[in-house]
């Protein structure tokens, strides 16, 4: 094999390494990482309901667990309430995240919402969080 | 005369010299607690300025119409977040005349980067000192005698004609630039949808555009197209190589149009592009589709046509930074004339051991201004006789160059300008009813945002240079002189004053939005990473007492590289010394009011 060949075909490795490494690496990233930072932990992404509302919209926990939620906003400064577990996040600016934690000492559908007014329509930024038995 | 004028500049110098500095001393008249109610909404302040006293103190009440939002005075600690439905209280000193600019400081929205708002410290020397210090310095640019271009040749480097003679070197340059290309696109269209914490959004309109204007177009000229990722792919398939030579590629080779030989379309698409400016910059999503989009549209053209049609004629980019390369101080030349003349291969232009000039220039004779020339430096390998030079030169050296004028540069130029002008407003103005029209919220406010835009760009502006050349001509008693040749002419005075505007505007946008950037390193996509750490970085670093200088010392640099430009180009077409001087008067106070409106805009 020639020396121009050699460089042409590393070349060739470069672009498609670049090309096919820069989104598989992002992709294998968000994947490895999870949902949350920590094994424990459920990431909530909050939105404005205009542009998908709170993402899970819907939390399954088992009686007695340690539930610890960690809420990213995403657009625009939001809050977090689940006032049957006493959690409340206050506002949690644009981009950054907020961690929650509470023991589900009751089964039932509890609704957590937005307490920060984060659109028109803010009041029906909610979600749930389902207690098994 | 030349006495007179001097005496003249240096009194309007000292002036000007003397009310910004004083200001600064000026004793207190204020002393007086102002309460301003302050209503804070997408994406403006209201009132949005505010005119005090020196020396008095303003206690904002601040309450939020919609969203939560931040109120940060620039230069200061001062911070307050305000969250909807609650009033938040801050004290503001109004120590020193001059202007107090303050921003939101918590994300709410797409233009949020640009919600800002203004207290005027009265006595405002800027205005008035600035003004005299534009006349002072176009004074003192239009006299005196022109000094001759020195230039200094890098290539005489042994090693630096290695490097440019080593055929990866393209790549090399390309390469890293492909990365976060591909990263800022894969950001765009999969990653959030706020453009504040979006990587592509943020590493496209501030770390690029603030490199390219402030580092690589004023040192570099079109240095950037040489490591453009986005037609290499289109240039690597049409070529059949990435980095070696071959003769054959894929591409069909067809010659572009005749009647598209020109910058025309570029022009168009230019002029798309800053119209939707204010949308573009601040949606991942559609500067994702952008930036593909002309990777794609390079795909297409260059597969069909000959060489780098789509960055000669298409790309607006492209355009942009070619007229403005004719300030910098980088050029590529032929070092010896006679040789090219002897020449018979004439390998630059038709391609020999390299491949020909990718823009159809022919560094032997055509190419002796700045505008098309990519630095791709194939001509360097192709050259049998190492006669194909990269030197240093002083500033803004090519607009004194009179062959290859063209009435599409020309109108490009004056495009640049108005563009410069309106977006500093849109952008970097208090008015929020201008932003929300620009920022396409709705299409009936947008079209009549369109018709000013376009009344600004393309017919007042113009019409004021045209109205110039008129009277220039008018003045110097040469009737004879075709109105369109010095309206052509004329522009290319117009490009130092230009490039230093949109240095002192990108200077005001990046400075305060740079915290942004070890943010979206940390967390590209928005999606809650912290690779660095970075993620929650607040630090701010805003050089308040440095940066209205540093702006006024850009558009002051423009100034007087414009009115010099102005001065050998009136010189080349007029040969009596007095018709000259006469001539250039109108052109000089043309100058002196286009960076007068700047500064007026940045600091009044």
């Amino acid at each position: 094999m020639s020396a121009v060949k050699r460089v042409e075909r590393l070349a060739v490795a470069i672009v498609l390494l670049i090309v096919a490494g820069v989104p598989a690496a992002v992709f294998s990233y968000q994947a490895m990482r999870g949902p949350g930072t920590r094994a424990d932990e459920v990431f909530v992404v909050a939105r404005t309901v205009e542009r998908g509302g709170f993402s899970p919209a819907r939390i399954v926990v088992k009686q007695g667990q340690r539930v610890r939620l960690r809420i990213l906003a995403e657009d625009v400064t939001h809050g977090f309430q689940l006032l049957h577990f006493g959690a409340d996040a206050g506002a949690i600016k644009t981009g950054t995240t907020k961690v929650v934690e509470f023991t589900a000492g009751k089964t039932g559908e509890f609704p957590f919402y937005c307490s920060v007014r984060c659109s028109a329509l803010h009041m029906a930024l909610m979600g749930t969080l389902i207690v098994e038995p | 005369m030349k006495r007179r004028v001097a005496a003249l500049a240096g009194v309007l110098l000292a002036l000007g010299v003397a009310s910004v500095a004083l200001a600064g001393f000026v004793h207190p008249r204020g002393g007086r607690d102002v309460e301003v109610r302050l209503m804070a909404g997408k994406f403006a302040f209201d009132p949005p300025r505010l005119t005090v006293e020196a020396g008095d103190r303003v206690t904002f009440r601040i309450r939020s119409r919609d969203v939560t939002h931040g109120f940060a005075v620039e230069g200061t600690g001062i911070e307050t977040t305000v969250l909807p439905g609650r009033e938040a209280r801050v004290t503001v000193p109004a120590a020193h005349a001059g202007k107090l600019r303050y921003r939101c400081s918590v994300v709410c929205g797409p233009l949020h980067p640009f919600m800002v708002g203004e207290i005027v410290v009265r006595p405002n020397p800027w205005p008035l000192g600035a003004g005299a210090l534009a006349l002072a310095v176009g004074f003192l640019a239009s006299a005196g005698g022109l000094a001759a271009t020195r230039r200094w040749d890098l290539t005489r480097s042994r090693a630096l004609r290695w490097l440019l003679a080593w055929r990866p070197l393209q790549f090399a340059l390309v390469a890293p630039n492909l990365a976060v290309f591909t990263l800022i696109v894969v950001a765009g269209l999969a990653g959030t949808s706020t453009g504040a914490t979006n990587f592509s959004t943020i590493f496209v309109w501030l770390v690029w555009w603030g490199l390219l204007v402030l580092v690589l177009i004023p040192l570099g000229g079109r240095l950037w197209c040489a490591m453009c990722p986005l037609p290499a792919p289109a240039e690597w398939i049409a070529r059949g190589a990435i980095v070696e030579h071959r003769v054959r590629g894929f591409g069909l080779g067809r010659a572009w149009p005749k009647a598209l030989q020109n910058i025309w379309p570029a022009f168009g698409a230019l002029f798309l592009l800053v119209l939707f400016g204010i949308v573009i910059t601040t949606r991942p999503l559609v500067t994702a589709l952008l930036l593909a989009g002309f990777a794609v549209a390079a795909l297409g053209i260059h597969l069909v046509f000959d060489r780098r049609a789509f960055c000669r004629y298409v790309c607006p980019v492209g355009a942009l930074v070619g007229v403005y390369a004719n300030v910098s101080p980088l050029e590529l030349r032929a070092r010896d004339l006679d040789v090219c003349r002897r020449c018979r291969e004439k390998a630059c232009f038709r391609g020999g051991d390299a491949y020909p000039c990718p823009t159809f220039q022919f560094p032997g004779g055509g190419l002796q201004r700045n505008t098309y020339c990519l630095l791709c430096t194939e001509c360097v390998k192709a050259c049998p006789y190492d006669n194909v030079a990269v030197r240093v030169r002083s500033f803004a050296a090519d607009l004194g160059v009179s062959r290859g004028r063209r009435m599409d540069e020309a109108w490009l130029t004056l495009l640049l300008l108005g563009t410069a002008l309106a977006h500093s407003v849109v952008k970097l103005g208090p008015w929020g009813t201008v932003k929300s029209w620009a920022n396409f919220e709705r299409p009936t406010d947008f079209a009549l945002y369109s018709a000013l835009f376009a009344g600004v760009t393309l017919v007042a502006l113009p019409a004021l240079h045209l109205g110039t050349a008129w009277l220039s001509r008018a003045l110097a008693r040469t009737p004879g002189f075709k109105l369109s040749r010095l309206f052509v002419d004329y522009a290319y005075a117009l490009l130092p004053v230009s490039l230093g505007a949109w240095m002192a505007f990108t200077l005001a946008v990046v400075a305060p939005n740079l915290s942004y950037v070890p943010r979206v390193l940390s967390d590209p996509l928005g999606w809650g990473w912290d690779l660095f750490g970075t993620r929650e970085t607040t630090w701010t670093w805003m050089p308040v007492a440095a940066l209205p200088w540093l702006q006024l010392g850009l558009v002051l640099a423009g100034l007087w590289g414009s009115v010099r430009a102005a001065r050998a180009i009136v010189a080349e077409v007029i040969a009596e010394p007095r018709a000259r001087r006469r001539a250039l008067l109108p052109l000089t106070l043309l100058l002196v009011a286009i960076a007068w409106a700047f500064v007026t805009l940045y600091f009044g």
